[in-house]
């Protein structure tokens, strides 16, 4: 019980830089010692429960170099754009419903006003929303030090629960993805225990059609392994088959396979891998239909 | 009273039944209300309670050095009175266990305090909390009721206090109650089915949306002044007095704002006594707000696991039942004896049995403690009831609405209100009102087979009936106390003050009582005032629990009232010259105040505000009267749940898409507010049902969800019914005994909800859940037959 | 270099403009009801899941448990004391909210009634589905929440009457 949700108690010093260069400074300087704050929704309560301890916060949310929003031949969405930026954004070019559904799914509107999609893939947790279906659309996720800008393909970023391949002297600029060709269409889904929750699985499906067949998949997963995933061998099972009812149910039956969920809390080991398969057949049925438009 | 005579007062009633605002509604929704956690007083100190991490173990010692060194005052088990007490005082002495001290040398729990500390902001306090030095010494824990009845399970406890006498503690059984009518075994032999099923319910948090707080000032003269969060005032009043050996005089506990209570107030809760302590001994005023993880360890409804059986002959009808029940009650015993007791009562009184057996067994284990929470055992006995009666009707093929009107207790019939002494005759009843006008509004009869529904999404309807009783009164005493006292001043400009010690947790209950008040004394509701509370300016109330609040509190109010209204005419009898029995009092309908007349004659008219300040001014004194009162019935208010469910069987997820909930309230004092007690007794018997419980880790004695709202998940809007697919209605019915023939409602609210989600989830899938919460993992695991905790192979 | 490094903050808070001194490590929350007395604003569970402590930041709903107070500083905040006319009259929502019994125990209400002003400022004219949306971070233990979505519903359909001068605008509104 060395827990305290209604104070902060460790001592820190808060630092609120106005350029990146700065913000790079300081986790130059300081290491490991520092935390970068973005809008604090999983920060501030990972100090509230002691699981994490800075001494040096570096305040994100003034630097304008994490708050692009374009929409060229790639997409890039600033690590610091808060998801309320982000939705509309994202609704207006009408296409990347994945992405959208998954920030709409966390629907807590006190948490979409300050929260960002840099927060969310600098937690590292393996439940959360929006890396599946960045990971469905190929992105990459766009690293600043002071020292060297490098750009990590998604699927390489996460290397366990709560751990990504971040140096500390590292912030995360901005996610960015190649604008959907003409066809190509996207879907999440979600299974939470009530309607404001972490999720217990995701799924986030990409898919692009000739006729009946498909030319494109891409599927991946949260909350059903110890980072969020893709399942490899179910895309390569539909990308270029016609696709039917046997050819879904066979993909489905692959994730199951290649998941490797647990029990927790939430939910059990074996209704993460019954409910991972519902939930691709129900995301990919949402791609496949948006597809065909 | 006759049918015409109910008329007739019932088309006179003015203020009764009328909707109006609520009275602490302006402060409420400007965030001006003060509650306990917002009282603030010059120099206070903030407090921080030290924890234990383990489940069961001894205090070697504690070293408080470095925390006083931090400026901290710092208390210890060698600071508070070394005085065993039960923080619930509704019983009478020699039935009330007493388990705790104010802080122990053994801790039963993780989270169990063993010191405090008191400093000037509660960051500092939290770290010189953290700089106390504990040494302990680990003791083997159990948290399984069965394995805490083995020989070799670890002792939880030697002895207990049962009253003042020394109650030795065997097997870890805090107690055991056996209730019996006629003889079972004849029962079960005349039968011609009989139906064996088990049933258990979840470790429920009362997740009142206020973590519970207190502030204590200490006074000159050694007594001390309180804020926190209670139900009763005056128990607290009189524990404090024992536990700190001071006189009731010098002890004054305000009424404060609760954010919620749900039952879990009734007891004197445990920070109340640390912050005291703290406040003595720091000579200052001391706050002690709960994180909302420590308030999660501090209770928790009491779960069941029932064993029931039942006899019926081929038509229906019930000739025995049996219930067993294992309830376990966590690391102290606050108010298990009567659960057991209500238990029994209401298994008695949901259905007609010559010959019924009760046992119920209270189980120590190393985890949080269990209290009363809305329906205080009546869920739990009404899930396994209720799902029984659909069991029993299918194998009879009879319906199941009809079943359960053949059976039920109703007018005229024996109701055990609380437990065996606690006895009454039901003299309303509006049960087949409600099953006969609810069914057509669910859709009863087009509710079909669960073998012909197909499809991923399935729907299935179900019902719950049920009842609560209206506070314990009785005509002769019983284990229970209760009566409540009221004050009603007429004042000098016509308006009136009610003062009583009774709460509001956010039904109604003093807006009830004020428009009680208001009817009987003939003026307008505006006019009726709620006065601030405290135990020195209020009579004894026990307290605002077992659904009293109207039914007992509104009876004292009304009687106070009459009094009140007896001085009133006598003093304008002398003014307008007329024999007092021939006045009447009503409001002018344009200013509201109160006009006493006789009827037909123009000149004997006065208003209350003329003759109250005349009285004065004459000095013939005030309008006042004071009045204890205790009900000497405690009549059932009724009610019926059906419920419609929607099942996803690929993911397991339920919803409840349609709801009809029905109560019997006799005369309905607060429509809209009842309405809301009904709505948000659905919501949260569909939480029991289906989502809200806490587990233990086996290892560690800590909560899984670590007391924290990250993993208890409560409802939201959004997983809620539409507003206009929750249909309400109220049975038309009156009680004679109660007051403007009102009975309660507040608990009866949620305690068939999660028998009517279970029968409705049997409706959809044919499958039949008797472990609540049914999770989606478990419906999947029932559909495909995964083994899954909790759901029984079908 | 360490220009951002000092504890003294502006608040402006229902349009009152307080300059502060804080610890870095203090949560908005505290601040708020600690310092300046506005106790409206409700700790319910300090993790973000009840919305008992929701504030307007910028005119943005936002929950003050988990917000640090250095980082408001030069923000404007509107709590739900800022909410009231400038007359002491109450806004069309907070008189809805008494109307359609959606108080009982008062503690989520502060909460909602800020929800529920964001909600109409963003869609005056919201479905029920979309009112449910809105205000699912919010946790209500009493109600069932059916009388808290009929008083929004309610205030909806009262602020776009024509007549009615009531700005759907909280923080306008506030003083
Ligand atoms: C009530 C509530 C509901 C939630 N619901 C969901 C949900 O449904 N789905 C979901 O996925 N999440 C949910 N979350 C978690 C959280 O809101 C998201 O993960 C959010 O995206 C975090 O963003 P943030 O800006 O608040 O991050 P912060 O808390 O500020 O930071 C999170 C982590 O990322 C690091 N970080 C932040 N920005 C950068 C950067 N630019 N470069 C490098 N590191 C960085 C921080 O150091 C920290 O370790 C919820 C949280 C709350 C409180
Ligand atoms: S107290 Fe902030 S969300 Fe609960
Ligand atoms: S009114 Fe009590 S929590 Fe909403």
């Amino acid at each position: 019980m060395t827990v305290n949700t209604r104070v902060l108690i460790n001592d820190f010093t808060y630092h609120v830089p106005s350029t990146l260069a700065e913000a790079l400074g300081f986790l130059d300087q300081y290491g490991e010692d520092a935390a970068v704050l973005a809008g604090g929704t999983d920060l501030i309560i990972q100090m509230k429960l002691g699981r994490r301890s800075p001494k040096f916060l570096v305040d994100v949310s003034k630097l304008e170099e994490l708050k692009h929003l374009e929409a060229g031949e790639k997409i890039l969405i600033g690590a610091g754009r808060r998801y309320m930026d982000v939705l509309p954004f994202l609704q207006g070019l009408g296409r990347y419903h994945g992405l959208a559904e998954a920030i709409d799914s966390i629907g807590k509107l006190q948490v979409l006003s300050v929260a960002t999609v840099g927060g969310n893939l600098g937690n590292g947790s393996p439940a959360a929303d929006t890396p599946p279906p960045l990971m469905t659309y190929d992105a990459s996720v766009r690293v600043r030090s002071a020292h060297q800008e490098r750009v990590v393909p998604l699927r390489e970023f996460h290397t366990g629960p709560g751990a990504i391949v971040l140096a500390p002297n590292e912030i995360i600029v901005a996610v960015e993805f190649d604008a959907f060709p003409d066809g190509r269409a996207s879907a999440f889904r979600k299974l939470t225990r009530v309607a404001s929750d972490i999720s217990k699985v995701t799924c986030a499906v990409a898919v692009e059609r000739a006729g009946e067949t498909c030319t494109h998949c891409r599927i991946a997963l949260g909350a059903v392994g110890p980072t969020p995933l893709r399942a490899r061998s179910a895309e390569a099972a539909l990308e270029g088959r016609e696709v039917d009812a046997s050819a879904v149910e066979e993909c489905a039956r692959l994730i199951v396979e290649e998941i490797s969920p647990i029990d927790d809390i939430r939910c059990s080991e074996k209704y993460r891998r019954e409910a991972a398969g519902v939930l691709f057949r129900d995301a990919f049925a949402s791609a496949w239909e948006r597809a065909k438009c | 009273m006759g049918r015409e005579a109910r008329e007739m007062e019932a088309r006179e009633l003015r203020t009764v039944g009328a909707v109006t605002r609520r009275k602490d509604g302006l402060a409420k929704v400007t965030g001006t209300e003060t509650y306990a956690s917002d009282m603030e007083l010059p120099y206070m100190l903030h407090a921080r309670v030290l924890r234990s991490p383990y489940p069961h173990a001894r205090v070697v010692s504690i070293d408080t050095s470095a925390a006083e060194r931090m400026g901290a005052i710092c208390i210890t088990p060698d600071d508070v009175p070394d005085i065993r007490y039960n923080e619930r005082q509704v019983s009478v002495p020699v039935k009330t266990y007493r388990d705790r001290t104010v802080l122990p040398w053994v801790v039963r729990q993780v989270g169990e305090g063993v010191a405090a500390v008191a400093a000037r902001t509660e960051a500092l306090a939290e770290r010189a909390m953290r700089a106390i030095k504990v040494e302990w010494e680990e003791l083997p824990a159990v948290f399984d009721a069965h394995k805490a009845m083995a020989d070799d399970a670890p002792q939880i406890y030697e002895n207990v206090l049962l009253g003042d006498a020394e109650f030795p503690i065997e097997h870890n059984v805090a107690c055991f109650r056996q209730v019996s009518v006629g003889d079972v075994a004849v029962g079960f032999e005349e039968a011609d089915l009989i139906v064996e099923r088990e049933y258990q319910t979840g470790r429920v948090y009362h997740a009142q949306m206020e973590p519970k707080a207190a502030l204590c000032r200490p006074l000159a003269d050694g007594g001390i002044e309180l804020w926190a969060t209670l139900q009763s005032i005056h128990n607290t009043r009189q524990l404090l007095g024992r536990i700190f050996d001071l006189p009731l005089s010098r002890i004054r506990v305000h009424r404060s704002t609760i954010g919620g209570a749900f039952g879990s107030s009734i007891q004197m809760n445990t920070p109340v006594a640390i912050c005291v302590a703290l406040a003595l001994k720091a000579r200052k005023p001391v706050k002690l707000v709960l994180t909302r993880e420590e308030d999660m360890y501090d209770h928790c409804k009491y779960p069941a696991e029932i064993s029931l059986k039942y006899g019926v002959k081929r038509d229906g009808t019930i000739v025995a039942g049996e219930l067993k029940t294992l309830v376990d009650i966590g690391a102290h015993n606050i108010q298990a004896y009567p659960l057991l007791g209500c238990m029994s009562g209401w298994f008695v009184s949901l259905y007609r049995m010559p010959h019924m057996n009760f046992e119920g067994t209270a189980v120590y284990t190393n985890k949080t403690p269990a209290c009363a929470m809305q329906g205080y055992g009546n869920p739990d006995v009404s899930f396994a009831v209720e799902s029984h009666m659909d069991i029993i009707a299918e194998k009879l093929d009879i319906d199941p609405i009809e079943l359960r009107i053949k059976n039920y207790v109703g007018l005229g019939e024996e109701f055990w209100g609380q437990g065996p002494t606690v006895r009454s005759i039901i003299r309303s009843c509006g049960v087949e009102e409600m099953l006969r006008k609810g069914a057509p509004m669910i859709g009863w009869d087009e509710r079909g087979r669960p073998e012909d529904k197909t499809g991923r999404y399935r729907r299935g309807i179900g019902v719950g009936r049920t009842f609560h009783t209206s506070g314990t009164g009785a005509a002769m005493p019983g284990e229970v106390i209760d009566y409540s006292t009221a004050m009603v001043t007429v004042n000098e400009d016509g308006s009136v003050d009610m003062s009583t010690a009774l709460m509001c947790h956010g039904g109604g209950t003093l807006d009830a009582c004020a428009k009680l008040v208001a009817e009987e004394m003939g003026v307008s509701f505006d006019l009726v005032g709620v006065s601030p509370a405290s135990t020195t300016d209020t009579g004894y109330d026990v307290c605002t629990h077992a659904t009293r609040g109207v039914y007992c509190g509104g009876g004292s109010a009304v009687k106070a009232a009459k009094s009140a209204k007896a001085v009133l005419l006598d003093f304008a009898s002398r003014l307008i010259e007329v024999n007092p029995e021939a006045l009447q009092i009503a409001p002018d309908p344009v200013t509201g105040e109160g006009v006493i007349f006789l009827e037909g004659a123009a000149d004997k008219r006065i208003t209350v505000g003329e003759v109250a300040k005349t009285a004065q001014l004459k000095g013939w004194g005030t309008a006042i009267a004071v009045e204890s009162h205790r009900m000497v019935n405690c009549p059932p208010c009724f009610v019926t749940n059906f419920v419609e469910v929607e099942v996803d069987t690929w993911t397991g997820e339920v919803r409840v898409p349609r709801a009809v909930c029905a109560v019997d309230a006799g005369t309905v004092v607060n429509p809209d507010l009842a309405a809301g007690q009904l709505e948000g007794g659905l919501c949260r018997g569909i939480g029991q049902a289906l989502l809200e419980d806490t587990a233990y880790d086996p290892v560690t004695g800590e909560m899984t969800c670590g007391g924290m709202y990250i993993d208890y998940k409560l409802y939201t809007a959004e997983d809620m019914a539409p507003v206009d697919d929750v249909k309400v209605f109220f049975a038309d019915t009156y009680e004679p005994s109660g007051p403007f023939g009102a009975k309660g409602i507040g608990e009866a609210a949620n305690n068939a909800v999660a028998a009517a989600v279970m029968n409705a989830l049997q409706n959809a899938l044919g499958i039949r859940f008797q472990f609540i919460p049914i999770t989606p993992d478990m419906i999947l695991a029932a559909i495909h037959g995964w083994a899954c905790e909790g759901v029984l192979p079908a | 270099m360490l220009t951002s490094c000092t504890n003294a903050i502006i608040l402006t808070v229902n349009g009152d403009e307080h300059m502060l001194v804080v610890e870095p490590n203090e949560l908005l929350i505290n601040v708020l009801r600690n310092e300046l007395g506005l106790t409206g604003s409700k700790y319910g569970c300090g993790t973000g899941q009840c919305g008992a402590c929701t504030v307007l930041i910028d005119g943005e709903p936002a929950l003050a448990c988990v917000t640090l107070a250095v980082a408001c500083d030069g923000k404007e905040i509107v709590t739900i004391e800022g909410i009231a006319r400038p007359d002491g009259g109450l806004h069309p929502i907070q008189e809805e909210f008494l109307g359609e019994n959606a108080v009982q125990c008062g503690f989520c209400t502060p909460g909602m009634i800020l929800m529920a002003g964001d909600l109409l400022k963003r869609n005056p004219h919201p479905t029920e589905p979309e009112i449910r949306h809105h205000i699912k971070g919010n946790i209500c233990r009493c109600t069932g929440y059916n009388g808290i979505v009929r008083a929004i519903q309610h205030a909806a359909a009262r602020m776009a009457e024509p007549a009615a001068a009531d700005g759907p605008d909280l923080v306008k509104e506030a003083r």
